[in-house]
């Protein structure tokens, strides 16, 4: 079997050695620029503080969030409770440490299963085309057209208000965009000489969809995946706005929903989980900027 | 399994290769070619834009479904092959792209992308297969130190022998070249026409060479055909198409390279206007809209390709008057 | 002599990069007499085409910008000219063709109205006179039955068909300067001939200067009458056209020449190997020492080529070369 792989004739003599460059990835490439994104890494290191914030705060401030601690409507700075009370006497801090758990976790599993649903459905139409294409681009016409917010709160409100039903309903009117940027750049890399190269080697096409067009197609995915978090965040809290959230769960869009009513009375039980949103998204949509800056084939191709 | 060597490694006929299209129309990209390429011998499919001629590359290496016909590599027809006899018969047919820069997967090291076809197809231990690697590196006149390199490290003409290396990968019968040099720098052609010389030399090596450049398809093939518009309307040895065409459009192409002496400027061949699309074809010869020498004959049947001289034929109906002897 | 149309000094453009500035063309001066087509042949990466939009003033800035030197047309500086006046210029004193003639043609206007809207813009003319004289245009650079082409849409016309528009356009209003950037390396070579017919009729019957840029020997030997060989942004050879072919002075000019394969009329049996340039170009940021650009991949450098950059010296008549091999030799 490997008689055929040694039967080469005697090499001619090496050409003179030259000095041979550190290997660089195309990925390490984009890591290098990211770092040197002032911008992105302010976002990112903002997305850190929240991310850590969430994880260890609860053990840390173990204040208990939907009880109430104090005087109803307290501004913050006036109790021992640094951010205030809501309308029940809750307190905000508490509130927005448990919530962004809640609001961040909604916002990572919605988008994982944004790109999931869209990266499968988008690299099978661009790959195979024809009627596969036709079919699967036909469907995401049809989920693209449903007004989202409405076909979220039907999900939502058929399957009761779970996390998971709500990351779930986020989910599947969310995969449209992605679904279509995947076939887009399937399309385009389906074509290069190096994927007919890997067909004249006898690669399958599931090693053509999954291990050789995915890699050169994900640097746009990332982005996309990187700013439905965002979206998904923002979707959530208005779900929530709206009265559909997870009884059992505070989030960050709830504390919104819950404060609305009482605005005049005490503006910050609506503007301190605001911020928080606002934060979070910005910072997200600064790392989505910096990767799609590193990303830029333009900068790279030479 | 190399018991016998037969006299020809591809022997093609009849290959049809015809793309529908949407609105219910047929481009004919390559209707009706037959060639065969003789063991060790580099064989020259030439032709302009449209022409064909690298959809009947594709379709050799299976990269193209043919419509119709055969193309047979040793016992096997590529076209029909499946499963492993198609593994198989891709071992022995391998081809080196255009585009340097499109040809190598960004995301892998230059290595592995020459490891590849030997990981796919099982060849060898992976220590023989990584020795064979370095072997091949030095083949192709890269050291193995570059093999950790990424291919966006290297330039236009070391990239084109890392697609070279990946081809000779799996000790192939026959390499593809599809306008191996078309992409690089005029300097950097040289090499890598040098290169490919060589290993056909060496490695006794069969390539089907595509190429609109005459020159180059002069310097590398020992035989040559001449496609317009997927069919082939010349066929010969280096010597008989050039010294002697017969093909009126093989006179104009050889006319129409702009040559570096300067004497012969005016003894030219020129045709008229642009080929016409391979959707709507003429009824006649293919050529007979953009032909100086073109009688009413031409536009009403199709001639076929008919052996003139030696291993010499032309699709011509003119071809033995005297108003298309070429004048020395 | 006569009085030069364009005359560029010590031109030197620089771009900016991650690493720094670098000079991507350093020290270039020629001259462009009236009627005269000249050429400028190089590799990729040596400066030639950069070198093309600084004489229309289109450097792209940031990041490049020409930090030297001056380009004289008839005597006025285009490096220092404003915005506007530059665009007087262009179309007018100096056009450009480009090497693909898909992506310059703007898809959605029929090629008569973009021929007409150029020419109306230059001379100021009513719509219908410059309609009739973009029909004329499209007559004379050999496009059948203007009347009709000129209703249609740059997709419904092929490679060559297209190229014709782009000259047409470049020509209507009879610039003094035509340059061409690899105007045919996108079309057949039978179109090819096509088009460099057009090229030498038009150039009789405009009177117009062609700068031909190109990296095809064989377009250089039978289009133009002077050539430059650029070499990692600097001209390191200069001459009549015949001189180029035949007698190359500088080795990279040399091995240019040689490097091609040549269709023969008569082909052996068994053809010499090619003559190669080993190596490849440099890049702009290897260029900070003085030696020879060219010297890592001269078989005949030796020590004075890898401590100083040659100068450009005289080494006949109308001729130089950038060699120190060159002015070793006596006479």
């Amino acid at each position: 079997m490997s008689d055929r792989a040694t039967e080469m004739p005697t090499p001619p003599a090496l050409p003179t050695p030259i000095a041979v460059p550190e290997a660089v990835s195309p990925t390490r490439q984009t890591w290098q620029m990211f770092y040197q994104n002032r911008a992105a890494m302010l976002g990112l290191c903002i997305l850190l503080v929240i991310i850590i914030t969430s994880i260890v705060g609860p053990l840390l401030y173990t204040v208990p969030p939907r009880e109430m601690v104090w005087m109803p409507l307290t501004p913050p700075g006036q109790s021992e409770y640094l951010l205030g009370t809501d309308y029940l006497g809750r307190d905000l801090l508490a509130g927005l440490i448990n919530g962004g758990r809640v609001t961040i976790t909604i916002g990572f599993a919605a988008a994982v299963l944004t790109v999931l649903i869209g990266v499968t459905i988008g690299a099978l139409a661009g790959f195979f085309g024809g009627w596969v294409d036709t079919t699967l681009m036909k469907v995401t016409e049809f989920f693209q057209v449903l007004p989202n917010l409405l076909f979220a709160m039907v999900v939502v409100m058929l399957f009761s208000p779970t996390l998971t039903n709500i990351a779930i309903a986020i989910g599947i009117v969310s995969w449209t965009a992605t679904a279509r940027l995947t076939r887009a750049e399937f399309l385009r890399i389906r074509e290069m000489d190096y994927v007919k190269a890997e067909r004249s080697i006898g690669a399958g096409n599931s090693r053509l969809i999954w291990k050789v067009i995915l890699p050169n197609a994900a640097p746009p995915l990332i982005i996309v995946a990187a700013l439905s978090i965002g979206s998904a965040i923002l979707f959530e809290a208005g779900l929530s706005f709206l009265g559909l959230s997870d009884p059992n769960a505070m989030s960050w869009g709830r504390m919104v929903g819950d404060n609305r009513p009482y605005i005049l009375d005490s503006v910050w039980g609506v503007t301190i989980p605001g911020l928080a949103i606002f934060l979070t998204v910005l910072a997200i949509s600064l790392v989505g900027d910096g990767l799609n800056d590193a990303i830029n084939p333009k900068l790279r191709q030479r | 399994m190399n018991t016998q060597v037969p006299a020809t490694v591809l022997c093609v006929s009849d290959l049809v290769v015809h793309f529908p299209l949407s609105d219910g129309k047929v481009v004919h990209a390559v209707d009706g070619i037959s060639f065969e390429v003789p063991v060790g011998t580099a064989f020259g499919l030439v032709g302009e834009s449209g022409s064909g001629k690298t959809t009947a590359a594709l379709a050799c290496a299976r990269l193209v479904e043919a419509t119709s016909g055969t193309v047979q590599l040793g016992d096997i027809d590529i076209t029909q092959a499946t499963g492993n006899a198609l593994r198989e018969a891709r071992r022995d047919i391998q081809v080196v792209f255009q585009d340097p820069f499109s040809s190598l997967n960004p995301r892998e090291r230059a290595g592995s992308i020459v490891r590849r076809p030997l990981d796919l197809m099982r060849i060898g231990t992976p220590a023989e297969r990584e020795r064979r690697v370095d072997d091949l590196f030095a083949t192709v006149g890269l050291r193995p130190e570059q093999k950790a390199l990424f291919p966006h490290q290297f330039s236009g003409g070391q990239r084109q022998r890392i697609g070279i290396a990946r081809a000779l990968a799996t000790n192939p019968r026959l390499i593809v070249c599809d306008e191996p040099v078309s992409a690089l720098d005029v300097a950097i052609q040289a090499q890598i026409l040098n290169l490919l010389a060589r290993l056909k030399r060496e490695l006794g090596l069969s390539y089907l060479f595509i190429s609109h450049d005459l020159a180059v398809v002069q310097h590398l093939c020992e035989r040559i055909a001449v496609m317009y518009l997927g069919q082939i309307v010349e066929i010969g040895s280096r010597q008989e198409i050039f010294r002697k065409p017969m093909h009126p459009y093989t006179m104009a192409l050889i006319s129409a390279v702009p040559s570096t002496d300067m004497d012969t400027a005016d003894t030219r061949i020129r045709v008229k206007g642009d080929p016409p699309s391979p959707i709507s074809l003429p009824p006649g010869c293919r050529f007979a809209g953009r032909c100086p020498y073109a009688v009413p004959r031409c536009s009403e049947s199709l001639p076929e390709l008919v052996t003139k001289d030696g291993s010499h034929s032309v699709a011509c109906f003119r071809a033995d008057e005297p108003e298309l002897q070429i004048k020395r | 002599m006569t009085q030069n149309l364009l005359s560029v000094q010590d031109l030197e453009i620089s771009f900016r990069t991650v690493a720094g500035e670098v000079q991507v063309v350093r020290d270039l001066s020629f001259e462009l007499a009236q009627g005269e087509v000249l050429g400028i042949v190089g590799e990729s990466g040596c400066g030639k085409s950069i070198t093309a939009l600084s004489l229309l003033g289109l450097v792209p800035n940031p990041p490049g910008r020409v930090s030297k030197g001056r380009i004289l047309l008839e005597g006025e500086d285009i490096v220092t000219a404003s915005e506007r006046r530059l665009r007087q210029i262009r179309g007018n004193d100096i056009s450009m063709v480009f090497q693909e003639p898909m992506t310059s043609l703007n898809p959605v206007y029929s090629v008569g109205e973009q021929i007409a809207e150029t020419a109306r813009a230059h001379f100021n003319s009513s719509r219908s006179e410059a309609w009739e004289r973009a029909i004329e245009m499209l007559q004379l650079v050999g496009i059948p039955s203007p009347e009709r082409r000129a209703h249609e849409f740059p997709h419904q016309l092929s490679g060559g068909m297209r190229q014709r528009v782009m000259i047409a356009i470049a020509l209507v209003c009879e610039p003094k300067v035509l340059i061409a950037d690899e105007p045919t390396t996108a079309l057949d070579v039978t179109v090819q001939a096509q088009i460099f017919d057009l090229f030498r009729d038009l150039q009789h019957k405009i009177g117009a200067a062609i700068i031909l840029i190109t990296h095809d020997i064989g377009v250089v030997a039978q289009m133009t009458d002077r050539v430059i060989v650029m070499y990692a942004g600097r001209k390191i050879e200069e001459g009549p056209v015949s001189a180029f072919i035949t007698d190359p002075r500088h080795p990279y000019t040399r091995g240019l020449v040689n490097c091609i394969p040549r269709l023969s009329l008569d082909p052996s049996d068994d053809p010499e190997p090619l003559f190669e340039i080993p190596g490849v170009v440099p890049s702009p940021s290897d260029l900070s020492l003085p030696r020879c650009a060219f010297a890592p991949r001269c078989r005949n450098a030796f020590a004075l080529c890898l401590e100083k950059s040659p100068p450009l010296l005289p080494v006949a008549e109308g001729r130089a070369a950038a060699c120190w091999l060159e002015t070793e030799k006596p006479g």
